[in-house]
């Protein structure tokens, strides 16, 4: 499987789609919460009647440094996640990249000719108060199963995009068949 | 230098090379499948820059503890 992504330039992105801002926020939030804790624990130590010594006082600020400094390199690691799944629909094909993990990453190619169906759906207040959800494509091909992709924003719009590409893609490719052997196409109708 | 400033600095050192090293991990993914330039430089300063902030505070609160 190819790790690198290679668009033709004579290829047109139409979408370009990464997962929902909410999905990336709930990924996060576990991260963010632990976060907080050096700063709940300062508040606490502050309001509270303890005198700290400048000596506790520093190893306090050593050890919420430390910890928020972990902290900033899971946070950074959860937006790489996120930020490198990526969902592009071209005139040719969808293209869709699975950031798996930091060293675990797919890439899934589907040529337009190849689509048969594409579903959505947006289950939950919250999917449908954000707008996002998930999108499956059955493709043609007992070896391909079906693609899919959850937490998209706005599911609809990319399905009615990848469904007018399909029907152009469908269209272009009967007026070739049509084209290239008039009669057979002559003598199909007229049966 | 007591002993227990000592264990401070291995530790800061230890979470400086982690950090660093990490942050080269990271970058090579940024810069390499990021199909956007910018964001990836974006995403380069803001994780250096807060690295460096925090380390820079473990460095005073060490010095603050030395004084």
């Amino acid at each position: 499987m190819k790790k690198e992504l290679h668009i033709n330039p004579e290829e047109v992105i139409l979408l370009k789609q990464r997962k929902h801002w909410f999905i990336l926020l709930q990924a996060k939030a576990g991260t963010i919460l632990l976060g907080a804790i050096p700063f709940v624990v300062a508040w606490l130590l502050l309001s509270s009647e303890i005198l700290l010594t400048s000596v506790s006082a520093a190893a306090l600020v050593y050890a919420g440094s430390l910890w928020l400094l972990i902290v900033w390199m899971t946070l950074a690691t959860i937006w790489t996640n996120y930020y490198l799944d990526i969902w592009i629909v071209t005139d040719k094909r969808i293209i869709h990249v699975d950031q798996v993990g930091l060293f675990s990453r797919e890439i899934t190619t589907l040529r337009m000719e190849r689509v048969q169906d594409v579903t959505t759906e947006v289950a939950g207040i919250i999917s449908t108060m954000f707008n996002f959800g998930t999108l499956r494509v059955q493709s043609a091909g007992a070896l391909s199963g079906d693609t899919i992709v959850h937490g998209l924003p706005d599911p609809e719009g990319v399905r009615r995009v990848m469904l007018e590409q399909v029907d152009k893609f469908t269209e272009r490719h009967e007026q070739y068949t049509e084209k290239k052997d008039p009669e057979v196409c002559h003598d199909t109708h007229e049966e | 230098m007591s002993i227990s400033t000592t264990f401070l600095w291995i530790v800061f050192l230890s979470t400086a090379l982690l950090f660093a090293g990490y942050g080269l991990v990271l970058v090579f993914h940024w810069i390499k499948y990021s199909l956007n330039p910018a964001a990836a430089s974006i995403a380069i300063i803001v994780y250096v820059t807060g690295g460096l902030v925090l380390l820079g505070a473990m460095i005073i609160s060490i010095g603050a503890l030395l004084l």
